[in-house]
């Protein structure tokens, strides 16, 4: 690397070019606009396509007619008057001026000075703020967070308007140097929590961020397991929901998402739309969603264990009827339970990689054609169709992608341990589960809080969802520093 | 570490082959939805199972009478070696889980009903809520009955059964569940008598001692509700009644039905001499009444006395043909109030159940409908 050995800046610009040069290997992008100021050369260096071109010419033009009309003041003073309405920051070293090149910021150099003025006429390439894709809901607000950090946290702010919102950066990834932003409410959030998220933060040690789930995998609890300890959401207001209860949020630089923890079971039942209807309405639909989420893991195992083993336990015309439609299939219930459940897994993760139009194809021919080809040819049969397809409707009810993919995993556990020990097999694995579940912790939360163990007042917004005038207390789970939430009752 | 993967790999490898024991796919089992048992003339029992047919199931060592049934029969000593045959005929597993109905002949009960239902309780696959009927004369006769349904035979006759408008709150009462409470309070099995000629296929009950004894008992309420009177509980039983009426001063007709009615035994053991005595109770009202009658409090009186006479005299009756036809009534409620006292009367006297003297004490309760439900029994 060309410049001087202590890492500060040189007083030639030509010097400070050659080190820029050097350290972006002479990178096209890298562009300078040389100019005279003040008598000596400056340069404004940038990388093409991360600034706004126009900002950078017009903010010139000012210094030029300020230095016309003052022409006995020096550039550094003058500078340093201008500095706050032109929003620049001086530095003497170069690893500052590196990052802030790469970073989209414009680098002011004049002869004769070792500082250089990182200039922030930022603008980066990105989307604008969009509606949620894939978190939709039929009422409440619909944006959703986009690739910009800063972006986010203002999506936050505008939702959150209190000075005791506060924001930690990190910058993780020794090569993308991502910015990590952590939110919290001062007053409301425990302390020790905020400690350790920090802490581990801090100790996230890779070379790139190139997503928020490398964030995740390095600072979640449980790393073995497939259900998910950390809440994601593209919903602004899903994450100030979570900071009132005394949860923080990690924004990551370049992911339109946002991390909120810690997270319980409960969770990721939850709808955000739970809380834009009335309570009347919200509490069989959550109900209805932890029915519906249990069904997707467990129902065709039962299915299978009831045809192979306890075939005592189905309606005798049932029995009639499954039976006349396995006659002549050649496979096993266990293995046609496993084919079909393979191919839907199929279906569905072309369904996603496609583009949208052809993926709708995709779907309605697999799910139509091949299904009906397949009964037609005896390769499965009319009820394992009807039970896959209920149980893959099931699993799409659970409002969190990271559940629904647990269950996915789950079903072929349960339908295995089902074709081999029957409901005996699938009430052991259930167990285990219930076991598992009850051992993962989330930043110190156990994960089937208020369930296990059982605090009954967060009940209220667990299995059901309580009228908000009744839910006058943040939940106790999250040991909250201000536990009100409404200071009077209704 | 190397210890816990040999925990593990021993118990995977335990549960592997511990399992699977009662694997079977659901298109590889003879479902028998309903069984006849008859005696042939050597002794042994002839057990006919109705199979119910699914798509592609046959088998050329069967008969086949309608779409829904296939018929397989087969021979043995006991009604597990009659089975075994059975199975040797098809190439699917028998399954006895879904059984419903258990046909027996007069001759079976006559000869080993007890060892009968021993076998029956004590299957593993047979459920406790299948239906126990019984034929006169041979019980395979009942595959004969025409079925136009698309249910098989089997679920079919039970179905009649327990529909049969005549009986059906009181066929549906849960003494009609055979092994669980077949000898309360009497200690003999109150079973439906299945007439294949008759209309609706119910000819009666049948009154079946485990020693062999049967009455049998055709039933035609309300006119005659006859032995229904003896079961221990029963509800919604209707019942005509004729009597004096005091509001006209002339003979009138009223249809009482009984909400709730429940007969219990009491025993006592007086110079050398059993008096059995039965108590009866029931709580009902008046369902149809002649136009303009006011039933006052005179008129619910003898009514009540009325109702009381009819009852006790189709008790008696019903007692009294049991006694002839060697069913005995008293065997279980003695034998469970005064072991001591059954014992020594059975060894002093095996007919002390013929001689007894027996009283009646009967408490018919008829309010107006409304209030039916609400009064004490």
């Amino acid at each position: 690397m060309t410049g001087r050995a202590d890492g500060l800046l040189s007083k030639r610009v030509e010097d400070n070019w050659l080190m820029l040069q050097a350290c972006l290997a002479s990178a096209p992008d890298l562009k300078r606009m040389p100019f005279e100021w003040n008598g000596s050369l400056a340069f404004v260096v940038w990388i093409d396509g991360l600034v706004a071109a126009e900002r950078i010419q017009m903010g010139l033009s000012i210094l030029r007619l300020e230095e016309a009309s003052k022409k006995s003041i020096s550039s550094l003073k003058h500078l340093r008057q201008q500095a706050l309405w032109m929003s620049m920051n001086a530095t003497e070293k170069r690893d500052d001026v590196v990052t802030a090149v790469l970073g989209g910021k414009a680098v002011l150099f004049q002869d004769g000075l070792g500082t250089a003025f990182i200039w922030d006429v930022e603008s980066l390439p990105g989307r604008q703020v969009d509606r949620a894709e894939n978190e939709p809901t039929l009422q409440g607000p619909q944006e959703a967070f986009v690739e910009n950090r800063v972006l986010n946290i203002a999506l936050l702010r505008k939702r959150l308007r209190s000075p005791d919102l506060r924001i930690l950066d990190f910058t993780i990834g020794e090569r993308t140097r991502t910015t990590v932003s952590l939110l919290y409410v001062e007053g409301i959030t425990k302390p020790q929590l905020i400690q350790e998220v920090s802490s581990r933060l801090s100790k996230v040690c890779i070379d790139g961020v190139v997503d928020m789930n490398v964030v995740r995998e390095w600072i979640a609890d449980a790393p073995r397991t497939i259900f998910p300890t950390i809440e994601e959401t593209e919903r602004p207001e899903r994450v100030v929901s979570g900071l009132l209860q005394g949860r923080v949020a990690i924004v990551v630089d370049g992911t339109p998402m946002c991390m909120v923890l810690p997270a319980t079971f409960a969770q990721f039942i939850t709808s955000p739309e739970d809380y834009y209807m009335h309570y009347t309405l919200a509490l069989p639909l959550r109900l209805l969603r932890h029915i519906m989420f249990w069904s997707s893991v467990l129902l065709p195992a039962v299915y299978v264990s009831l045809l192979t083993y306890n075939q005592d336990l189905v309606p005798t015309p049932l029995v009639q009827k499954i039976s006349s439609q396995r006659a002549g299939i050649p496979f096993p219930t266990v293995f046609e339970a496993l084919f079909m459940m393979f191919a839907f897994e199929a279906l569905r993760e072309a369904g996603t990689r496609l583009p949208r139009a052809v993926g709708q194809s995709v779907s309605i021919v697999g799910t139509l054609v091949i299904g009906e080809a397949a009964v037609r040819a005896g390769i499965v049969s009319a009820g394992m169709i009807i039970i896959v397809a209920a149980t893959g409707i099931a699993s799409f009810t659970a409002p969190a992608l990271g559940m629904v993919q647990a269950t996915r995993l789950l079903q072929f556990l349960f339908v295995l341990c089902a074709g081999v020990f029957g409901l005996y097999g699938v009430a052991i694995l259930g167990i285990l589960l219930i076991v598992h579940l009850a051992s993962i912790r989330s930043f110190g939360v156990p994960y089937l809080a208020p369930v296990g163990p059982t605090i009954l007042t967060d009940w209220k917004d667990a299995l059901v969802r309580a009228p908000w005038w009744d839910m006058g207390r943040r939940p106790e789970e999250f040991e909250p520093v201000d536990p009100k939430r409404a200071r009077g009752r209704r | 570490m190397k210890r816990y993967w040999l925990v593990v790999l021993v118990m995977a490898v335990t549960c592997m082959v511990t399992s699977c024991g009662d694997y079977s796919e659901v298109e590889d089992l003879a479902v028998v939805v309903g069984m006849s048992m008859d005696e042939t003339s050597n002794h042994h029992l002839r057990v006919t199972c109705d199979i119910m047919r699914s798509s592609e199931s046959g088998s050329d060592s069967t008969s086949a009478n309608q779409n829904q049934d296939m018929l397989v029969t087969g021979e043995g000593l006991s009604m597990a070696s009659a089975l075994e045959n059975i199975q040797k005929k098809l190439d699917k597993r028998i399954y006895l889980s879904h059984n419903t109905l258990v046909v027996l002949s007069d001759k079976v009960i006559s000869d080993r009903f007890a060892s009968m239902l021993d076998e029956l309780e004590r299957n593993r696959e047979l459920r406790l809520n299948q239906m126990l009927v019984v034929v006169r004369g041979d019980a395979d006769q009942i595959w004969t009955i025409s079925n136009r349904s698309e249910t098989p035979l089997a679920i079919t006759i039970r179905q009649a059964i327990q529909n049969w408008e005549a009986c059906t709150d009181a066929f549906r009462a849960e003494q009609f569940r055979m092994l669980r409470d077949w000898n309360a309070p009497y200690g003999v099995a109150h079973l439906p008598w299945l007439d294949p000629q008759a209309a609706n296929w119910v000819a009666g009950l049948a009154f079946v001692d485990p020693r062999g004894g049967i009455a049998w008992w055709s039933i035609c309420p309300p006119r005659d509700n006859g032995a229904l009177w003896l079961l221990g509980d029963t509800r919604n039983l209707v019942q005509k009644i004729v009597f004096q009426d005091p509001f006209r001063g002339k003979e009138g007709q009223v249809c009482i039905r009984w909400v709730h009615t429940h007969t219990s035994l009491g025993f006592r053991y007086h110079k050398n001499k059993l008096c059995v005595t039965v108590n009866w109770w029931g709580n009902g009202y008046i369902e149809a009444m002649s136009p303009g009658h006011v039933a006052d409090r005179t008129t619910f009186k003898v009514l009540e006395d009325q109702a009381g006479r009819d009852i006790q005299r189709d008790i008696h009756q019903c007692i009294t043909r049991m006694r002839s036809a060697d069913v005995n009534l008293w065997r279980m409620s003695l034998y469970r109030t005064a072991p001591q006292l059954f014992r020594i009367l059975e060894r002093k006297d095996p007919s002390w159940w013929k001689t007894c003297d027996v009283s009646y004490v009967i408490h018919p309760h008829i309010v107006h409908s409304g209030l039916s439900t609400r009064s004490p029994g």
